[in-house]
């Protein structure tokens, strides 16, 4: 009782102080407020999982998360009380309500939404492939373990023992809450996380262009059928895309704001979120890189390196986590193993890779037709220069770098290109889609 | 399209936590998560493929039993370490297992599922 206390207190407490410190002084409202919450859920349960990890850590044997948790309460609620709130505003407040048949159509892909969720987690009660193989495993094993070398098997690579620790802490957390391990707690963080991923998307492009452009994206981000199936498996990719959307909406606005405090503190909420993406999956890590070189290859010079130095500071704690974990606790990654530059020359897996990734975008199961439209769209909004995004390039050209990363590793991997490709790529492009989406609809050309 | 999907879907095969619930809890009973290597048999066929990461993924049993046994590690096609779980798909299957490995189930083996000790054991 008193460790699901403190926890509830460390979740609430630290999601509210990051969100501030990153995002001062939201106008109220609504959607702001869910804005907000989303914005405290990410952090929140990133901040908890990554207190829990350090405890590990550093004690190994019968860690608890509770110590983690007291100091993370404590420090949070130690900067709030003696926070002043911040005069800025992260957006400006919504202009005006949504059209009926809008809101309509966004209810119906929710209510779709929600059938495919509850359809599929009553079909696969523990959780999809690598869920049971990797994430709740890891978890189970931490909390009915309780010791670091139990829950990295260096002999079982299938099972990935290399792969970060964000989820599986914060389901060994949620399960010692509980008192024991069970479904209802990685089922409950699924649905709330993929929810962060659509109040995040709506609320944000909402406040940018319109609640009528901001509901379409989020229907379109309901209506494509892989991203309620992923969230029911109870994977990594969809905590992943929130961390990512967050990134890419904080490092936006950051890019838009003249008020050199407010930028960087933004940029620092920025890097925090891809700190904690790169502590979910590895795919964070290529993009968090991707984020910081863009953004130091912004012109003039000076404007990108501060930016840049803004974001690796905020990025900074969880990246030594990860170097920490990486370097000294958990096996080499399975992809790595060899001469990675002898297999990186290999012209004609790449152009079968080039054909799977194409294949694969039009696959209806997966997509519908909302992939292709916003690669469609995509291209028009680039064909001109007239239309052309400048604020946000950074951030596209982020994405970008992370199609190619995310190929590249395709392309070293040592594993059957057809086998890889097909079992992990709906999951690497679902990782960047909300980010897309909110790049694409906030960059005021689309009108509804 | 979600009429579709959800017409087309087959139904799902339930996983492993509920099959293996007697030989966790003799597990838990007898040893502790620390000495975690178990030994792993089964009549499941060897699933194809190139590296060990394309062949494990597909022994769909075996990763069942892995994930219903968490803290404790499967060693596959492993035999030699003390204590032994066994997944067959009958009870005879299990015991010509104990008859060629020369094991003896410490629990109920009815359904090809049990825990399994060396006969020399003492």
């Amino acid at each position: 009782m008193i460790s699901g206390i403190c926890a509830a207190a460390a979740l609430l407490a630290t999601g509210t102080w990051l969100v501030r410190l990153a995002t001062p002084a939201l106008p109220s409202g609504f959607v702001e407020t869910a804005q907000r919450l989303a914005l405290g859920f990410v952090f929140g349960v990133g901040a908890c999982s990554c207190a829990f990890a350090v405890v590990l850590f550093s004690r190994g044997l019968g860690a608890s998360p509770d110590s983690g948790n007291a100091v993370l309460l404590a420090v949070a609620l130690l900067i709030l009380v003696n926070q002043k709130r911040s005069l800025t505003r992260l957006c400006s407040k919504l202009s005006k309500p949504a059209d009926r048949l809008v809101v309509l159509g966004f209810g119906c892909a929710a209510l779709a939404a929600v059938a495919i969720f509850i359809e599929h987690v009553v079909r696969h009660p523990e959780g999809g492939w690598d869920a049971t193989m990797i994430w709740i495993l890891r978890a189970r094993d931490l909390f009915a373990g309780r010791t670091l070398a139990v829950a990295l098997p260096a002999e079982q690579t299938w099972s990935h023992p290399d792969y970060p620790l964000l989820l599986p802490g914060a389901l060994a957390e949620l399960w010692t809450i509980q008192g024991h391990w069970g479904q209802a707690a990685p089922i409950a963080l699924a649905a709330i996380y993929a929810i962060c991923t659509v109040v995040l998307l709506v609320s944000a492009v909402g406040q940018r262009v319109g609640l009528n452009v901001g509901l379409f994206a989020g229907t379109l981000l309901l209506a494509t059928p892989s991203f309620a199936m992923e969230a029911s498996t109870r994977e990594a990719d969809v905590p992943l895309a929130a961390e990512l959307l967050v990134a890419v909406l904080l490092a936006s606005e950051a890019l838009r704001c003249h008020d050199l405090a407010q930028r960087s503190r933004l940029l620092l909420g920025a890097g925090l979120a891809c700190g904690l993406a790169a502590w979910t999956k590895n795919e964070g890590v290529v993009f968090s890189l991707a984020m910081f070189f863009c953004l130091l290859a912004r012109r003039p010079t000076a404007d990108g390196a501060r930016d840049a130095a803004a974001f690796a500071l905020g990025c900074a704690p969880v990246a030594l986590l990860i170097f920490f974990f990486k370097t000294q606790l958990a096996p080499p990654n399975d992809l790595f193993v060899g001469n990675v530059w002898s297999r990186l020359w290999r012209p004609a897996r790449f152009g079968e890779l080039v054909w799977l990734m194409v294949r694969r975008l039009v696959l209806f199961q997966v997509w519908g037709l909302t992939l292709v439209s916003a690669i469609v769209a995509t291209g028009w909004l680039w064909w001109k220069p007239a239309r052309r995004p400048t604020t946000d390039r950074p951030l596209w050209q982020t994405l970008a770098s992370a199609v190619i990363g995310v190929a590249l590793i395709y392309q070293v991997s040592p594993h059957d290109l057809g086998w890889h490709v097909r079992s992990s790529i709906d999951r690497e492009f679902l990782q960047l889609w909300p980010s897309l989406l909110f790049l694409l609809f906030s960059s005021g050309q689309f009108s509804l | 399209m979600v009429f579709v999907h959800f017409y087309r879907e087959p139904p799902s095969s339930p996983l492993g936590d509920a099959r293996y619930a007697l030989v966790r809890e003799v597990l838990l009973k007898t040893q502790s998560p620390q000495e975690k290597m178990l030994g792993y048999l089964s009549d499941e066929p060897l699933a194809p493929g190139e590296t060990e990461m394309q062949r494990m993924t597909e022994m769909r049993r075996f990763l069942d039993a892995q994930f219903a046994l968490a803290p404790y590690r499967l060693r596959y096609a492993e035999s030699s370490p003390p204590l032994i779980v066994s997944d067959f798909s009958s009870a005879a299957a299990l015991q010509d297992a104990c008859a060629r490995y020369r094991l003896v189930p410490i629990s109920d083996p009815t359904l090809g599922v049990a825990l399994l000790v060396h006969a020399s054991a003492p």
